[in-house]
Formats: structure tokens, sequence, C-alpha cells
């Protein structure tokens, strides 16, 4: 006769049964605990006995542990049940600022919290950048970054940040066009000729930067692709993800972008380390400088963001922009990717309120020019989802389902079919086409309403 | 470190870090700097010859000495015909952790982990130096060592509890 197998469970269900267990913990020994889930997923609960030291022979501690691992099975840690008392560096864990609450303290029971290693991916969860940046008076560099950011790709993002740029440059405001989608770059052609493309790029901010070199980089230029109307001061400026090296340089895009993404020690010993947010965020400040030095402060500094769960996006969306474009189109693929990323961002309560205020949704309404109904099914799911996950059951929204100015309300691109295939550089009037314009129109002057005002004329 | 003989137990890094560290915090306390920075050093170089062994590669030979199977490091007294792949002391064990770190293609480089390697901060430390007469030896100096070696301890227990991820 064979020994049965040792009950086992998948990697979601390890985890289920983990915070289980961690709950059960808190409970029973009057401890906050913290649950930690491994690079490969393996699952190790942490107890703060500091104050009251247990004995890790006792038989509470012994059976909690034996629970455990026979729950997490084989998700289970090296160490199943780690006493607080007994580690050597203890906030590292239950002092973490990379901790998610699970549930919090109340009378005897303790609070439990997790805390991940994952490979890439913290920035979605991690707390946004503490010190702002001022730039000018009450509104400071985020509150006029806009992440134009979609779940799924090809749905006409960077189409449409083209079009907002001109469009708020016709009526006046210094814009600056950031191309993040690091790994797909394009929205620059939009914008300009190859030719006029900087020497540099954000990617050469970031490997630069990292040794302390990133002077004297050449990272912006002003757009002529689109020229905007005569009667307007506007001016639309944009920054590449790679620049266009000088007839004779090499520059070897692949082998600077595999080197960006990673959290970098201090430069200088003694300063504080340079999470990848703000390295990124570096970047993006030197282009809004050089443009205030080649001209004036910009206004609006739109970031083109790559789609998907990407550390870019994740940075973007919840560190650098005041204001989240969500680009969505009506399918199950899409809203499931935004209910992973919302389900994600409910975990940080003590930011999601803050977020959400940020975000609004764009529907990329492909060939239903003029069907109502379809954005209303569209809005519908959108509230659905918001609903379900990052609104407070006393947000105002919660009752407003039909609401013309919520996060969920999405604010419409009345895409059609003779869109498809305009070539920008070889019509740079296109925008211009009135057929253009009326598919944008709601889009570009909602937009505008939701930015903060340009800044004063210098007097 | 002194070999052990094969008829001991296994050395126990991890364990004699922490103790060598809270010996060299109380020596501290107790104004013996020259025991303090001595201790300090030792507490660095089994967290690690701890770390080494426990995620890096690196082996226990029959004797007890810590090695890495697949590297040769330049002996720092002998001629280069000598070099191996044994662990001994520090500031040359530090040069050869940074060797085996650097070798892993990880993408999830630690922050804890590769701030330790930016800059060897056992340069000036010697293990001879229990022998010396003190007149050198700074508070700054103690500090600094004391401070690398908690952080290697930490980033020992950090990868054993959340994954090789929080190393390089």
């Amino acid at each position: 006769m064979t020994t049965p197998p040792p009950p086992s469970v998948r990697f979601d269900a390890a985890w289920k049964q983990a915070l289980a267990h961690a709950g059960q913990a808190a409970q029973r020994f009057g401890m906050n605990v913290v649950v930690t889930r491994d690079l490969l997923g393996r699952a190790s609960l942490l107890v703060d006995d500091r104050a009251n030291p247990l004995a890790a022979d006792a038989p509470d501690v012994v059976s909690a542990r034996d629970g455990f691992a026979a729950a997490t099975h084989p998700f289970t840690g090296l160490e199943p049940l780690v006493l607080g008392s007994l580690l050597f560096a203890p906030d590292l864990f239950f002092a973490s600022g990379d901790r998610t609450e699970v549930s919090a303290s109340h009378g005897n029971v303790g609070s439990v919290h997790a805390l991940e290693r994952t490979v890439i991916g913290a920035d979605w969860t991690s707390a946004p950048l503490p010190a702002r940046t001022p730039f000018d008076g009450d509104w400071d560099r985020r509150d006029r970054r806009v992440a134009m950011y979609g779940f799924k790709g090809g749905v006409g993002r960077s189409t449409a940040t083209a079009m907002l740029a001109r469009y708020l440059a016709d009526r006046g405001r210094c814009v600056l066009v950031v191309d993040l989608d690091l790994e797909s770059p394009g929205v620059s052609n939009l914008l300009e000729s190859p030719s006029g493309i900087p020497r540099h790029g954000i990617v050469d901010h970031l490997v630069e930067a990292a040794v302390g070199h990133a002077d004297g980089l050449e990272l912006v230029a002003r757009g002529t692709a689109l020229p905007v109307r005569g009667e307007s001061n506007g001016e639309v400026w944009f920054a590449p993800a790679g620049g266009t090296p000088r007839a004779g340089e090499r520059s070897d895009y692949l082998a600077k972008l595999n080197r960006i993404y990673s959290d970098l020690a201090p430069l200088t010993p003694g300063d504080g380390p340079r999470p990848f947010a703000t390295r990124l965020e570096q970047a993006i400040s030197a282009c809004e400088d050089q443009v205030a030095e080649l001209s004036r402060r910009p206004d609006v500094v739109l970031l083109d963001c790559r789609a998907g769960m990407h550390d870019i996006a994740a940075v973007t969306l919840t560190h650098l922009s005041g204001l989240a474009l969500l680009f969505t189109v009506d399918n199950p693929s899409t809203w499931e990717g935004y209910r992973m990323l919302f389900e994600q961002w409910r975990q940080r309560q003590d930011h999601v309120g803050d977020l959400v205020e940020r975000l609004r949704v764009v529907a990329a309404m492909f060939n239903s020019a003029g069907d109502v109904n379809r954005l209303l099914a569209l809005q519908e799911r959108a509230y659905n989802l918001f609903a379900d996950t990052l609104y407070e059951p006393d947000s105002t929204y919660i009752s407003a389902p039909d609401a013309e100015d919520a996060p969920h309300t999405p604010i419409p691109i009345l895409f059609g079919n003779d869109l498809i295939g305009l070539d920008p550089l070889r019509s740079s009037a296109w925008p211009e086409l009135p057929m253009v314009e009326a598919v944008y129109q709601t889009f570009t002057t909602t937009v505008e309403r939701l930015l903060p005002p340009p800044h004063p004329e210098p007097s | 470190m002194t070999a052990t003989p094969p008829t001991s137990p296994p050395p126990d890094f991890a364990r004699a870090s922490v103790h060598h560290f809270r010996s060299a915090v109380l020596a501290t306390g107790a104004r013996w700097q020259i025991s303090a920075d001595h201790l300090a050093g030792l507490a660095a170089e089994c967290a690690i010859k701890a770390i080494l062994i426990s995620f890096l590669g690196s082996e226990l030979k029959p004797n007890g000495m810590p090695h890495h199977p697949e590297m040769k490091f330049p002996h720092p007294t002998r001629r280069q015909r000598n070099w191996d792949g044994q662990h001994g002391h520090l500031p040359a064990l530090w040069e050869q952790l940074t060797a085996v770190a650097h070798r892993r293609n990880d993408t999830a480089a630690g922050l804890l982990f590769s701030q330790l390697l930016w800059e060897n901060p056992f340069a000036d430390w010697d293990v001879g130096d229990r022998y010396c007469d003190g007149t050198m030896l700074t508070k700054e100096h103690v500090d600094r060592h004391l401070k690398a070696a908690y952080d290697l301890i930490a980033a020992h227990e950090q990868a054993r509890i959340l994954g090789t991820g929080t190393l390089v």
C-alpha cells in the first residue's frame, strides 16, 4: 500500500489559506502578525511577540506552525512561523513601508499585514513618492501631468495624446508630451518628423543619471509636424523615449532599456536609495526644466504610457500624474484587466481615496459613433467595476451611477473607420479635418476642464 | 576563521554573526574599541559567509572551510597561481561576495543588498588589527563597521524569509 501524498493547494488557494491562518494567529496570540510571500509564492507567518515573548516550543505556537504549514503546502516558506522576538532585524518586517494591511487590530486581536516580494510590479501598490516637487505657486509638477494609459494597447491612445496636445496648444497652452511607451515608442512620430527628434531621450536620462551624469542631455524638441494655428501662442514640445544620435554616433537603445528598471543604491554613500519611481520622476522633471529653459514652463505634461501591467504604468499612474486617463474599450479582457489593477490599489487603503479622484475613464468607441446605447453600456460596466473595487461605501459616487462627472463616467472618443490609415507625417493638416475634430471634441474639451489653469503670463 | 576539525559540527555562520555582533555592541558600550571593531568585522565575515552558503552557491569543505566551487579568487597574500575559491577574511571577502553576486543575472536587485555592495566598508579593516595599539582607531571606524555588519545580518535574515530576490 502506498502512502497518500500530502494534501496540496495551488498558488491562489495557498495565499488564501495563509491569510486565514494569519487572522487566526492574530486572534489566538493577541499580537500583530505579518504574512510574507517570497519570490516563489511561499508564505511565512511572522508573529510580533517582542513585547511578550512566546516560547518557540509552546503547544499553541507549534500547533499554529504545523497548521500553517499543512494548509499552505507546497507554498510554505522555509520557516513557516517566525517569532519576532527571535529576529535580528524585526523592523524590516513589522515596520516595513511595503506592507499592505489585511485587517486592523481591534480589542485583543492583533493586526494582519501582508509583505510580498515579487520580481517586478511592486510599484502598483507601493506608497506614492513622499515629497512633492513644487514648481510654481499652488500647483506642483504632478498636478500638471496627465497619464495616458490603456490596459490594452491599440485603442488609439497615442493618437489621442497627439490630438490633445494639439488642441491644448491651440488654446494657448505650452504642452510637453513625454513618450513613456519605452518598449514600443511612437508618439514622437505623431508630433515630429524623424529629423527633428532630439539627440537624447528618457532612456538616456535614466542610464546617465544612474551614474550622476545627466547634465547636458538634449531631451526635448519643439514639435513642428503639428503646427499650431497662427493666432495662438501655444507650443507643443516632446520628449522621445530614445533620441536620434548625431551622424557617426552610436545609440544602443536595447542596451539602455535593459538596464533602466532597477532600484538603485545611493550615488553617494549616506544619501537615500533611488527607486525606479524616483528616477523616472527625475527624468520627467528634467524634460520639464528643459522646456522652461528653452521657452516657458509647460502648462500641461502628457505622459504617453505603455499598455498592460508594467512598472512604467504603475509608477506613472500611482506616483507621477495628477490626472490619469484610463483608455477603455468595452470588451471582457479590458474590464478583467482593470479589475485586477483596481484590486491591487484597493489594498492600499491609505492611498486609494486620493488615487480615485485622479482617475477618469476614456471610452474609445470604435465604429460606434452616435450609438449612445453602447456608451451607456460602457458607463454601466465602468460604474460596477469602480463600485466593486475603489469607491468607498459612503462615497458620493456610489449613489450616482449616471453622474456626468465621476471617475467612472466615460469621456468618449467617437472613433470611426474614416480615421484608420491616416498618416500624420504625409498630411500634417489632418488634425484640422472637420471629421477628426468632431471625433475628439468631447474628449479634448473635457480634459481641458479637468486641468489646472495655465501659468500666468510673466509680468 | 580557523579551520574546524572534521569531527566538529559544521559552522553555523548565521548564528555566529549575531553572537559576534551582539558582543561587539557590548564592547562598544564598555568602550573597548579594539574588541568592538574586531568583533564587528568577524560578525560581518560570518554574515557574508552565511549569505554565500545559503543563497549564492558556496559550500563547506570537509574541513569546515567555506568556498565557492565555481569561482577562483586571488589569494590576498600569495601569488596569482594560488587562486582558489576559498572564503577567508575581510576585506578580500567583500570583493569575493561582490564577484559572486554580480555573476547572477537577476532583474530583482534587492535594494538593501545592492546598497551594501556599493562600497567596501571594511577596506580599512584587518583581522590582525586586534593586536593594534588602538591609536588609529576612531569611533567613526567602529560605527561604520558595526552598521555594515548589521546590514549584512539583516540582509541574510530578510532573504531567508522573503526569498533571494532581496539579494542581487
